[in-house]
């Protein structure tokens, strides 16, 4: 689980996903719907499934889209705006 | 067209058996419901029925059924192993022949073998012949599946053949053809299409088979003999005994329909490939998203079954990323994840010395490897084993493989891939991509630990599609000097030094400091520095089917103190080369093939104890009588520059060895 803030994520667990070579597809257990993640946010998206604290994905995702720290953590944070939007993780605000 | 499963219920229990798992209840379709079976067929338009189980003979109404579908004037196309009662036989023999087709599938000769089931095969074959098609379900990549063409003419069967590749059930453990063993089965059946071509055969493939499985030779030969791999991955509705429609077998656990009255197989169609939709985005292999022949509908990415088994979950537990497949079978792996998850270096005894080993595969059963780990694991980086599925050789000769798909499967350590040989078939531009595929393709069912390549621009090509990937320049890269050696930084994460340079130690040294990476150095393989046969003999033993003998014998039969000179240490003397030195790689596919010796020999070098160097399992040009090393000899070999011209201290050290008992004429050197 990773926390942004008040808001934390975690996969959901009618999500599935595949590793291809040029990214990674998810797909819904349930529902008839499936998106395709290019890099970098395919790498957020490894890195999410690793269990990494929010700071290591952070340092982690800096390198791997050549970015600085911030840019990284608006990356990371955007992905997992987006993908709590779609369903694919599922958030939890901590009170 | 639709099959009609009339029993779950089978006479053999095959391990590849995607149709048991003992939750179809009931076990044998219902009159009515099979009644309604022939009904449902007419108002599809469908003029044949396909009747499989299990073994469709064992259902106690099946003579009736017969009846029922013979009155219906339907087709039959019946799906059976050919073990069937005489009773059942005769009934066969008794429906109209020209509506008759018999699936008939054989996994070997031994299903011919001996026993009295096998008796009505043989029976089956003789009276029905002419209506009988031969299958075969590839499970394994040792299948040869030759045999059948025999049996055809024999018995004078159809004159077709029909091949299936055994897939997974998604949610159970079949044993089932892997994906990474696609090529090799692909070149055996391009060798069997030539020779059904040249008889007259023809050759049905049925679903899963991929156009990447085969070379544009064997896809021209394969549609002469009307198979055309690459589409056939559609729901053709199978009926259960209980009632439910399922898109396959190997599906069944994923995805059902329910019958409703007004359903004909176009509707029920439908709805499968509704509830399938999302599933269809992914291939067997993880580049099947970008291939051109999924993009222009040639091919729609293999098995979905086996596609699925790629997909990955959050369980319930949080386990991260566990693949489907492993958790369905979570009971039966526990063994093998608790030796194969984690970090081999955190495991057993470590070694005397700081090196890492890569150590050869031998053809032996998982309990060798498992007890190598308990040994030794904390030293050991990996093992790299022969590669039945990559085109280019690895340098060696065929190596047995009994064992292998095991050893993969349940490997305890990461394995090397070895894609050396000594000069590339083709321009590199024309095997790069595909070298490149099939390593992605090991990559996602195997831990691939590094590959080990002879060719510069190769390990570039692979370094920048797998920056995350070790790749070592092999011996055969022949890198004798610093310049070389600085050429592969950045390039190569490992190097091995030349043969040519292993016994000079300066030279080594001077690579050590002009290369960045890590110096990787066998210790028996036992080559003759500069050795003037050595690119015929690594041609022959990369692309001939033969072992080559060996080519310098002669030569050594004419100076055989040369023996001495070598490119080997002995365990003993491991620790002269432990400031350069940062792995090890034990030589010995085909020399330390019997698994106490290599055990000895891997034990020696471990834990640094003497060992004679005719004992090492080194090659051909290796030391061959029993004599002992001294150190200071043997320091002296790595010191002098090999200015044997105007030396002779190798050729009296042999000579003084070879004439008197060696506990005699050396002290016995001890270990470090």
């Amino acid at each position: 689980m990773n926390s942004r803030a008040s808001v934390s994520y975690a996969i959901s667990t009618h999500t599935q996903w595949v590793v291809e070579r040029k990214g990674v597809v998810l797909i819904h257990a349930l529902e008839n719907r499936f998106t395709r993640l290019a890099y970098p946010e395919a790498a957020a998206w490894d890195l999410l499934t690793r269990n990494w604290t929010r700071r290591e994905m952070i340092l982690m995702l800096a390198v791997i889209a050549a970015v600085d720290q911030a840019a990284a953590e608006t990356l990371l944070d955007g992905c997992l705006e987006q993908w709590g939007d779609q369903g694919w993780l599922t958030r939890e605000t901590k009170v | 067209m639709s099959n009609i499963s009339i029993t779950s219920t089978c006479s053999r229990s095959c391990v590849y058996c995607f149709a048991r798992t003992g939750s179809e209840k009931p076990r044998y379709i219902s009159a009515e419901r099979f009644e309604a079976a022939l009904t449902f067929l007419q108002r599809s338009g469908l003029s044949r029925v396909r009747l499989l189980g299990g073994e469709p003979t064992l259902h106690p109404q099946f003579n009736p059924f017969l009846d029922a579908i013979e009155v219906c004037g339907l087709k039959l196309l019946l799906f059976s192993n050919g073990r069937m009662t005489e009773k059942v036989l005769e009934r066969l023999l008794g429906f109209p022949q020209d509506r008759l087709t018999i699936l008939l599938n054989v996994h070997g000769d031994d299903d011919f073998q001996s026993d009295e089931s096998c008796n009505a095969v043989i029976k089956v074959l003789r009276h029905l012949g002419a209506n009988v098609m031969l299958g075969c379900n590839l499970y394994s990549p040792s299948i040869n599946p030759d045999f059948i063409l025999a049996l055809i003419h024999k018995f004078g069967l159809i004159p077709e053949v029909r091949l299936g590749l055994a897939h997974p059930r998604v949610g159970a453990a079949n044993r089932f053809l892997h994906p990474r063993h696609y090529r090799t089965v692909g070149a055996r059946i391009g060798a069997l299409a030539a020779k059904m071509q040249a008889r007259g055969l023809r050759l049905e493939l049925d679903c899963g088979f991929t156009p990447c499985m085969f070379d544009e030779n064997e896809l021209r030969l394969l549609k002469r003999l009307g198979a055309v791999p690459g589409k056939r991955c559609n729901p053709l509705p199978d009926l259960l005994p209980d009632g439910r429609f399922i898109p396959c077998y190997p599906l069944a656990d994923v995805v059902h329909v329910d019958w409703r009255d007004d359903d004909d197989c176009k509707s029920i169609q439908a709805r499968m490939i509704k509830k399938l939709e999302r599933y269809r985005q992914i291939g067997v292999f993880s580049d099947c998203g970008e291939c051109p022949l999924r993009h222009e509908n040639i091919c729609n990415g293999g098995c979905l079954a086996a596609a699925m088994m790629r997909l990955r979950q959050i369980p319930s537990s949080a386990c991260p990323s566990e693949p489907l497949a492993r958790r369905a079978s979570a009971k039966k792996r526990a063994f093998v994840s608790e030796i194969s998850t984690e970090p081999c270096r955190h495991h057993g005894v470590q070694s005397v010395g700081k090196q890492t080993w890569a150590i050869p595969y031998i053809d032996q059963p998982l309990s060798f490897w498992q007890d190598i780990q308990k040994r030794w694991g904390a030293s050991i980086q990996e093992v790299y084993p022969p590669l039945p599925h990559i085109d280019l050789p690895s340098g060696r000769p065929p190596q047995k493989t009994a064992f292998l798909d095991a050893f993969l499967d349940n490997c305890p350590f990461p394995v090397g891939l070895l894609i050396n040989p000594i000069v590339l078939p083709r321009p590199v531009d024309h095997i790069a991509p595909r070298v490149v595929q099939q390593i992605g393709r090991w990559r996602e069912t195997t831990r691939v630990n590094s590959v080990t390549v002879a060719n510069y621009s190769l390990a570039v090509r692979i370094k920048e599609t797998f920056p995350d990937l070790d790749v070592t320049a092999s011996v055969l890269m022949d890198i004798a000097s610093p310049q070389q050696a600085m050429l592969l930084n950045g390039v190569c994460d490992a190097l091995v030094p030349s043969s040519r340079v292993m016994r000079d130690i300066n030279v080594f040294g001077a690579i050590r400091q002009a290369y960045t990476g890590a110096i990787r150095l066998m210790v028996n393989e036992g080559c003759l520095p500069g050795c003037v046969f050595r690119a015929q003999h690594f041609y022959e033993m990369a692309f001939c089917r033969h072992v080559p003998e060996s080519l310098c014998r002669e030569l050594l039969d004419k100076a055989p103190w040369m023996r001495l000179t070598g490119a080997w240490v002995l365990p003993q003397h491991l620790h002269l080369f432990d400031h350069i030195v940062d792995q090890f790689k034990l030589s010995g596919r085909v020399t330390l093939q019997n698994p106490n010796k290599y055990k000895r020999v891997l034990q020696a070098y471990m834990e640094r104890a003497s060992l004679t160097p005719n004992a090492i399992g080194g090659g051909p040009a290796s030391v061959l009588v029993d004599m002992h090393i001294d150190e200071d000899f043997y320091r002296h070999t790595l010191e002098c520059g090999q200015n044997c011209h105007a030396c002779d201290r190798c050729r009296v050290y042999y000579e003084k060895a070879v004439s008197e008992p060696a506990d005699m004429a050396f002290s016995v050197t001890g270990g470090h």
